[in-house]
C-alpha cells in the first residue's frame, strides 16, 4: 500500500488560509495549526480587568451579551464601571407566557370551528388549555396561529429585553441542547423554552438531568420509544458527545459505554395523552420499569470503571441521577462546557494558549459554583482576555443579532404607521382621527404576530437559524463548524436575505394588507434622526452610527457614496435646512422631502459588511 | 534479441518515461469525451446526491439469498419477502418504491456498488459525514471537502478572479442546506448557494475601496465581501439559465422536489456549471423506520419513494433535452444501518452500504459481494466495509471529470483501487488501462472485438514480471495484480488476435 501522500501545506499568512491548512493531524496539532489565526491576542490572563472601562469596551460587552446591540442598552451602561455593568448585565429577567395575538387571524368562532375545541379570549394565555380530545386534536396542538404566537411571544422577549445576558444565554442553550420542540405541539415547545430560561441562571448539571426528561428531547434523540431488548443508543449518545463531555479523541468514552447509558435510561417516556389533553403543564414523564433494563451497568476507565447498579421498580429512576453523576464527575465535562461557553461569547478558535490559561481555570470555576454557566461568565467577561484588542469585532453576528440589531436600533414597534385606504397612503401622525386607527388593537396584535412571528422567523430561516427548527442535534454549523465557524453564516445566498431583512426599513413592513385597507410600519424617522448629536450634517451622522454599532471604520470612497445616494442634487446646506425644518416641525411636507432619501441610504449601511460583525 | 526487440516497440511509443502519462492521455483523450478546460460549452457534469441520517442500506438493496436471514436478525423492519422487487442480478432485490431504479437498471443506467464504507467506521453524524466530505481516513482530520480541493486545483486563482470570460458559471451549486464542507476548499467555499434563482434580484453593496486591516476583523469583513462580490455576479448568470426552460415532467412538491426542479432548469437553460449536489434529509431512523402494520410504509419507504421519483423524473428530463449523455449522478451517505433492528422498529447507526450511480454509459456491472449476515448475528455487529468510500471518488474524478489525468491521488492523498466506470464501447479498437499511477490491481479495458489475449509485464530494464494468458468476459475488462511490482514504471504488452498493444503505467 502506497505511503499517504501528504497534502500541499500552506503557510499561514491569514486567518482563513489557515483555516485550510491541511495536515494528517491530531487534535493538538490542530489547535497548534490555528494558532496563527490569533497571532495578534496578547493577553491571556484571566484576571479581573484593570483598564479603562470606556465607550468601546461597553460596547465589545454589549456586542457579546445582548441579543443585538442598540442605543438604549449603552445608554443602560453609560455610568456603570466594569462590576456594575456585570451586575447589571448578569441579571436575570422575568419569565411569562405567551398569549392569543392571533385573533385577527382567526377570531374566536373560526378557531371553535376549525379545531373543534373553544378558543381563550384575545389578549389571554393559551398553553395550559387542554386540547379537545377529538378529531382534530392532532390538528389544534400544532395549529399554526397558537406556533406564531409562541414564536412572536418569544422573539418580542428578545426585543425588549432589559440589558441583561438572559435571552442571549437563551440561544447560546438552545444551540447547545436543542430539539425541534414544536414537533410535539405548542404544549411541549413551551415546556422546552421555559426549561431552558430557568436553567440560564441556575446549574448546568441540574439543567441536563431535567433536559433528559424533557418531552420533546425524549422524542427527539428517540429515548421515549427506547425498548430495554435493544436500547436505543441516539440519546446516550449525545449526552455524552454534545452536551457534556465532548467528542473524541478529547472524550475517551467508548462505544461500550454509549450502550451502558443507553441501558440505564431505558424505561424513561413521556405520556403523550396527558401531555396533550389535560389541563396545565405539570409533569408529563413516566418511568416504565418493566421497559427498564435491571442488570449492572459497567463503564470504561474513561469514568473510573464505574459501575451502576441495576435497579428494579421505581428504583430504576435513580440510575438517571448516577449517570449525570457520573458525566459530570469527569475533567472533561467542566473543560468541553467551557469551550463551549468561550467559543460562543468570545472566539471560536481555541489555541493551546487559551486551553491552558482561560479554558482549564474556568472550568475550574464552573465546578467549584455548582456548574453555573453565569459564574464563568462573570470571570471570563470581566477578565483582561476579554478586553484584548484581538477580539472585539471579530465574529459575524448571527441572524438574531443582525435581525434584532436592527429593529431595536430603530425602535420599530413605536414606528410610524401609515394607513392604506386603498387609494392612499394616510400617515398616522397626521390623521390621528382616522377610523382605522381608533381600533388601536388590530395595529397591536398585528404587529406582535405579522412582525415578530412570521417575517422575523422567516428571515431569520433565510439567513440559516431559525430559532426552535436547529438543522439537528449539534445546532447550527456556525457554532461549531471547524473551520470556517462563523463564516458559515455568510454565503451567496444568506448574504442576500440579510440585504432584504435590512429592506423592512426602506419599505416598511406590512402589518396587515388588503385591497381596500392595510397599515404599513415603518421607524420613526423623527424620534431616530432626535437622538443624534449632529442629524443634519450627514457625514457627522455616519460618523456616529460606525461609532456606535460598526466593528471598523466605513471608507471615506463609501461615505461619499452615500452621501451621493443620499443627496442626490442638493447642497449639503439644502440637507441641512430640510432636517433641520423637519427636526424642529415634523409636518409630512417636511418629512416628504426627506424620507425615501434617508430610507434609501439607511439600508445601504445596514448591507455595509462592517455592520456585520460585533 | 528481446531487449532489441523491446528497444524497438518502446520507439513505436515515442516518449520518455519520465513523460509517462502523456502518451497514454493522448491516445485517449480523443476517445474521452469532453472534459473541456472551460465552462463557455457544456461538458460532463457530476450530480451529488446526499442522504443525510445514514441510508438502511439492507432494506435498499437486499440479499434475495439470504432472507430468512434478515428476517431473524431486522424483523421489526424487514420488509415482506414478496413485496422486494426483483433486480434479476445477482440474487439483489429492491426496496418495494425503487420501480424507477429497476427500470434505470435495466436500462443499463444503474451502477451499484455493495459495501462501501471505509476502516475503522465512525459512528458519529458529524464525524462520519465529514470524513465522507473531506476524503479522510478515520483518524484524519481534514477541513476540507474532496469536491472543494477538485475544484480548487482546476481553479487555481479562484475565487479572486472569477468569474471571468472562460468560467462566466459557478463552479458548483449547492441547492439543499448550507455550504457544506465539500465545497470548502484550501482556499474558500467553492459553491454557490441558490434556493430561488429566478426571484428579484438586486445586488448586495460592498465597499468597493475597503482597505481592512490584516488581523481577526479585517480577515472577517474581506470574507463578507468577497461573497458579495461573486453573489452580485453569479446571480444574474443563474436567472437567466434559470429562466430559459421548463421541465417537460414535474417534480411532486417537496423540498428535495424543489432542489431538483431548480437543477433540471438549470441544466436545461444551459447554465455550465459542472457540479451539483442535492440533499435528502431524514434517514437517521432510529425509531418508526417502518409503519407497524405495514413494512413496506413508514418514513424509510417516504425517503425511498423520493429518491427514486426524482432521479427517475430527472433522467426523462434530461433524455428528452438531449442532454442525458452528460450527466452522472452519485448517491452518498454517512454510513449505513444496524442488521439487527430495534424494538422500536427502528435501526441504529451502522457501517457499509450500497452507493449508487446513474449514468446513460455506466458499465452496468454490480460492484461488491452481496451483504452477508453472519450466524447469531448480534446487536453489534456490523456489515462489513468491501470498498473504501473514496474507491468512487478517484474513479469518478479519473473516470468521469477529468478521465486519464489521473488527478484522483493529489485530491484524496493517496491512489485508490478503481473500478470501470462506464461502458467500453468504444467506436475504435481503444485499449484503456486504469487506474494510473496503479496500486494493486491493474485493470484493463479491452477493445469489443478482443476476445483473448497475452499480456507480459515488463520493467524498463526489460525484465519480465508478470505474464498470462486472458480470456476477456462480456464486461470487456480484465483485472491483473500488480501486488508483486516494486514501484516504478512497467510496461504492458499485449499480444492479441489482430496485432500488438503497449500500455504504460507506473506503480505507487
Amino acid at each position: 500500500m502506497s505511503k499517504k501522500t501528504k497534502h500541499n501545506q500552506q503557510t499561514p499568512i491569514d486567518l482563513v488560509t489557515d483555516f485550510y491548512s491541511q495536515k494528517k493531524l491530531d487534535l493538538d496539532q490542530i489547535v497548534r495549526a490555528k494558532k496563527a489565526s490569533i497571532q495578534s491576542v496578547v493577553n491571556y490572563s484571566l484576571a479581573p480587568y484593570s483598564g479603562n472601562f470606556g465607550f468601546d469596551q461597553k460596547k465589545h460587552l454589549l456586542n457579546r451579551t445582548m441579543v443585538g446591540l442598540c442605543r438604549r442598552h449603552l445608554d443602560d451602561l453609560e455610568n456603570l464601571n466594569l462590576q456594575s455593568a456585570l451586575d447589571l448585565i448578569l441579571t436575570p429577567e422575568l419569565f411569562d407566557e405567551p398569549v392569543n395575538n392571533y385573533y385577527h387571524q382567526l377570531t374566536s368562532d373560526e378557531y371553535e370551528e376549525l379545531y373543534n375545541n373553544q378558543d381563550v379570549p384575545a389578549g389571554d394565555p393559551f398553553i395550559n388549555r387542554p386540547y379537545a380530545n377529538n378529531s382534530s386534536a392532532e390538528l389544534e396542538q400544532f395549529g399554526h396561529e397558537r406556533y406564531t404566537a409562541i414564536v412572536s411571544w418569544v422573539n418580542q422577549r428578545i426585543y425588549k429585553q432589559n440589558t441583561s445576558i438572559h435571552w442571549k444565554l437563551f440561544v447560546f442553550l438552545h444551540n447547545l441542547v436543542p430539539t425541534r420542540c414544536f414537533d410535539l405541539g405548542h404544549k411541549a415547545a413551551f415546556l422546552y423554552i421555559k426549561l431552558l430560561f430557568e436553567a440560564c441562571f441556575g446549574s448546568y448539571k441540574e439543567f441536563i438531568y431535567q433536559v433528559t426528561l424533557d418531552p420533546s428531547m425524549l422524542d427527539f434523540l428517540n429515548l421515549a420509544l427506547s425498548q430495554k431488548e435493544t436500547p436505543d443508543e441516539n440519546y446516550a449518545r449525545e449526552i455524552q458527545e454534545l452536551f457534556t463531555v465532548g467528542k473524541r479523541p478529547f472524550a475517551k468514552f467508548t462505544e461500550k459505554d454509549v450502550r451502558e447509558i443507553a441501558r440505564a435510561l431505558v424505561g424513561w417516556t413521556y405520556d403523550y395523552e396527558k401531555l396533550v389533553f389535560s389541563e396545565g403543564t405539570q409533569s408529563y414523564v413516566n418511568f416504565e420499569d418493566y421497559n427498564h433494563d435491571v442488570g449492572d451497568k459497567a463503564f470504561s476507565s474513561f469514568y473510573n470503571n464505574q459501575t451502576i447498579k441495576g435497579k428494579s421498580g421505581v428504583d430504576g429512576q435513580q440510575e438517571l441521577q448516577e449517570v449525570v453523576d457520573m458525566l459530570f464527575r469527569t475533567e472533561e465535562s467542566g473543560v468541553y462546557l467551557c469551550r463551549r461557553l468561550y467559543q460562543f461569547f468570545v472566539y471560536p478558535v481555541l489555541t493551546p494558549e487559551i486551553e491552558s490559561q482561560i479554558i482549564t481555570p474556568l472550568a475550574q470555576v464552573f465546578r467549584d459554583n455548582d456548574h453555573s454557566l453565569v459564574a464563568v461568565l462573570r470571570v471570563l467577561l470581566g477578565s483582561e482576555h476579554f478586553y484584548d484588542a484581538a477580539i472585539p469585532n471579530s465574529i459575524i453576528k448571527p441572524p438574531i443579532d443582525y435581525n434584532m440589531g436592527m429593529l431595536k436600533e430603530l425602535e420599530i414597534t413605536t414606528g410610524h404607521r401609515s394607513y392604506w385606504d386603498g387609494n392612499e397612503v394616510q400617515y398616522e401622525k397626521f390623521n390621528p382621527n382616522h377610523p382605522a386607527f381608533l381600533e388601536q388593537e388590530i395595529d397591536k396584535t398585528t404587529l406582535s404576530y405579522n412582525l415578530f412571528g412570521q417575517s422575523l422567523h422567516w428571515s431569520s430561516y433565510s439567513q440559516g437559524m431559525q430559532l426552535f427548527t436547529p438543522p439537528n442535534v449539534s445546532g447550527w454549523p456556525a457554532f461549531y463548524q471547524e473551520p470556517v465557524y462563523d463564516m458559515f453564516w455568510i454565503n451567496s445566498s444568506t448574504i442576500k436575505s440579510r440585504k432584504q431583512a435590512a429592506h423592512w426599513f426602506r419599505w416598511g413592513v406590512w402589518l396587515y394588507s388588503y385591497e381596500d385597507q392595510g397599515v404599513n410600519l415603518k421607524y420613526d424617522l423623527h424620534t431616530y434622526l432626535s437622538s443624534y448629536r449632529n442629524p443634519a450634517d450627514f457625514e457627522d451622522f455616519l460618523d456616529e452610527f460606525n461609532q456606535r454599532l460598526c466593528g471598523a471604520a466605513i471608507s471615506e470612497s463609501t461615505v461619499q457614496m452615500l452621501k451621493n445616494e443620499l443627496l442626490g442634487n442638493l447642497s449639503d446646506m439644502h440637507w441641512e435646512e430640510y432636517i433641520t425644518a423637519f427636526l424642529d416641525n415634523p409636518t409630512k411636507d417636511n418629512l416628504s422631502s426627506i424620507q425615501w432619501r434617508f430610507d434609501n441610504v439607511l439600508f445601504l449601511i445596514f448591507e455595509l459588511s462592517v455592520y456585520h460583525i460585533h | 534479441m528481446k531487449r532489441r526487440s523491446f528497444l524497438h516497440k518502446l520507439s513505436h511509443a515515442a516518449a520518455a518515461p519520465i513523460v509517462l502519462p502523456s502518451i497514454l492521455q493522448s491516445a485517449l483523450a480523443q476517445n474521452a469525451g469532453s472534459f473541456l478546460s472551460n465552462t463557455n460549452e457544456p461538458g460532463r457534469i457530476l450530480v451529488l446526491i446526499k442522504l443525510e441520517g445514514g441510508n438502511d442500506g439492507l432494506n435498499t438493496i437486499i440479499p434475495l439469498n439470504q432472507l430468512s436471514e434478515l428476517n431473524a436478525a431486522r424483523p421489526h423492519v424487514m420488509l415482506p419477502d414478496e413485496s422486494i422487487i426483483n433486480l434479476g442480478r445477482s440474487s439483489l432485490g429492491l426496496h418495494p418504491e425503487l420501480t424507477g431504479f429497476k427500470n434505470l437498471f435495466d436500462e443499463q443506467r444503474l451502477k451499484i456498488i455493495q459495501n462501501v464504507g471505509y476502516e475503522q467506521p465512525d459512528f458519529s453524524h458529524f464525524r462520519s459525514m465529514d470524513i465522507w466530505q473531506s476524503a479522510s481516513d478515520y483518524d484524519e482530520f481534514i477541513n476540507s471537502g474532496w469536491i472543494g480541493r477538485y475544484l480548487e486545483g482546476e481553479h487555481p486563482n479562484w475565487p479572486t478572479t472569477y468569474p471571468n470570460e472562460n468560467y462566466p458559471d459557478p463552479l458548483s451549486i449547492e441547492l439543499g442546506g448550507g455550504s457544506s464542507i465539500l465545497f470548502t476548499g484550501n482556499q474558500s467555499f467553492t459553491s454557490y448557494l441558490t434556493t430561488n434563482p429566478g426571484g428579484f434580484h438586486e445586488d448586495v453593496l460592498f465597499d468597493q475601496n475597503a482597505n481592512y486591516p490584516d488581523d481577526n476583523v479585517g480577515v472577517k469583513l474581506r470574507y463578507i465581501d468577497l461573497v458579495k462580490h461573486q453573489s452580485n455576479e453569479y446571480a444574474s448568470t443563474v436567472k437567466s439559465a434559470y429562466e430559459q426552460a421548463t421541465p417537460t415532467h414535474e417534480y411532486e412538491e417537496s423540498d428535495f422536489g424543489e432542489q431538483f426542479d431548480i437543477m433540471t432548469r438549470l441544466i436545461l437553460g444551459g447554465l455550465n456549471t459542472r457540479i451539483y449536489m442535492v440533499t435528502l434529509g431524514g434517514f437517521d431512523t432510529h425509531d418508526t423506520q417502518v409503519d407497524l402494520s405495514d413494512h413496506t410504509k413508514g418514513e424509510h419507504a417516504f425517503l425511498m419513494k423520493e429518491l427514486n421519483d426524482k432521479v427517475l423524473t430527472f433522467f426523462q428530463n434530461l433524455d428528452e433535452a438531449g442532454k442525458s449523455d452528460d450527466v452522472l449522478c452519485m448517491t452518498f451517505s454517512e454510513f449505513g444501518r444496524t442488521i439487527v433492528s430495534n424494538g422500536s422498529r427502528g435501526t441504529d447507526h451502522g457501517t457499509a452500504a450500497p452507493l449508487f450511480i446513474f449514468g446513460n454509459r455506466v458499465n452496468p456491472e454490480i460492484i461488491g459481494e452481496n451483504p452477508v449476515i453472519p450466524k447469531g448475528v448480534r446487536w453489534e455487529d456490523k456489515l462489513t466495509p468491501e470498498f473504501d468510500y473514496r474507491s468512487i471518488y478517484a474513479t469518478v474524478i479519473d473516470q468521469w471529470l477529468r478521465p486519464n489525468e489521473s488527478k484522483s491521488e493529489s485530491i484524496l492523498g493517496r491512489t485508490f483501487d478503481q473500478f470501470e466506470l462506464l461502458r467500453s464501447d468504444n467506436d475504435g479498437d481503444q485499449w484503456i488501462l486504469f487506474p494510473n499511477p496503479v496500486n494493486d490491481v491493474i485493470t484493463i479495458g479491452v477493445p469489443k472485438s478482443i476476445s483473448s489475449f497475452h499480456y507480459q509485464i515488463y520493467d524498463l530494464n526489460g525484465r519480465l514480471h508478470n505474464n498470462g494468458n486472458a480470456t476477456v468476459n462480456p464486461s470487456k475488462i480484465f483485472r491483473i495484480s500488480a501486488n508483486n511490482l516494486k514501484m516504478g514504471y512497467y510496461l504492458a504488452s499485449i499480444r492479441h488476435q489482430n496485432g500488438n498493444e503497449v500500455l504504460k503505467f507506473y506503480k505507487d
